[in-house]
């Protein structure tokens, strides 16, 4: 029946009649990915032409758009006379 | 065989919908349709839901995902895979039309609307893919309002495709019972508009997917 179920990242949902999915892995709330451990978040809003702009840019050189943005920080830290910190 | 991004950076536009009838109608000539829901919402997911396991099926996907996705279910004999995008997400828009041959970009034939698609045909741009406007919920019937929103899209350099998904009570109905508007009236204007756009999308695909078997050969 199902042919790409096997592609699914989360369960397939069903209907109320039918046999529950499996249950998901439990996590504990507090458990932080292994990415986000000892960091912290740096946003802003920006226009829509920004975040496209960022988006691709960092399509074309291969790097997500965090180590992209690390870069431009650690670009402004030398402009303004500042060691850059790296990542 | 091919795929199809449907994208638009704003909400409402009818992405969805669009997505799982044109889905329907691949599976209706004989092809074998996945849709691919990268919405967090889960709109298409919850739909499929409804459905019970009846085709077309539908899977979800995170964005860097969505290539290895369309190449895995290519391989396990998926003819027209359909991506449906959230609004307001660049990340998923960009992956699915990277791997799009054809992107169609649902918008509602109103100034605000047809403002706010800037965006979305600069990405289709950018990334150098054929990108079309579909009209979506607008009058069946209103030829100079659609010439004249078809002058100001293709003043941003995009095609507008001759088709059009007009407001119809029959796409909600079809929807909030679960099913395409091919099984839902399957002799309606809504049933008829979404075979004219699939026929159409299918002949473009064609000519878009043998031009770079073309090209591959040289």
């Amino acid at each position: 029946m199902s042919r790409f179920a096997n592609l699914a990242d989360k369960p397939v949902m069903r209907g109320p009649d039918q046999e529950a999915p499996a249950r998901p892995v439990e996590r504990p709330a507090a458990e932080l990915p292994p990415s986000r451990v000892g960091r912290k978040i740096i946003s802003g809003y920006f226009s829509p032409e920004m975040s496209l702009a960022m988006h691709l840019c960092a399509r074309r050189a291969g790097v997500s758009l965090q180590a992209l943005m690390a870069e431009a920080f650690n670009d402004v830290l030398r402009k303004y006379g500042e060691s850059p910190v790296g990542e | 065989m091919h795929t199809i991004a449907i994208v638009s950076q704003k909400g409402g536009a009818g992405k969805t919908t669009l997505a799982i009838n044109l889905a329907a109608a691949a599976e209706q000539s004989g092809f074998t349709a996945l849709v691919i829901d990268t919405d967090p919402q889960a709109t298409a997911s919850q739909w499929s839901a409804w459905r019970k396991g009846l085709p077309p099926e539908v899977i979800d996907s995170a964005p860097p995902r969505i290539a290895a996705k369309v190449e895995a279910a290519r391989a396990q004999g998926a003819r027209t895979i359909i991506i449906d995008t959230p609004p307001h997400a660049d990340t998923a828009a960009t992956r699915a039309v990277e791997v799009a041959d054809l992107v169609l970009i649902p918008c509602r034939p109103s100034a605000f609307d047809l403002a706010a698609i800037k965006t979305t045909v600069q990405l289709v741009k950018l990334l150098g893919k054929e990108g079309w406007v579909v009209f979506t919920a607008g009058p069946s019937f209103a030829p100079r309002m659609y010439e004249e929103a078809a002058a100001l899209i293709k003043s941003f350099g995009i095609n507008v495709c001759p088709h059009i998904l007009s407001d119809r009570a029959a796409y909600r109905h079809a929807s909030a019972a679960g099913k395409t508007v091919l099984e839902f009236e399957p002799m309606g204007r809504a049933a008829w508009e979404i075979a004219q756009l699939h026929t159409w999308t299918c002949a473009h695909a064609l000519t878009i997917t043998g031009a770079h078997v073309g090209s591959a050969a040289r």
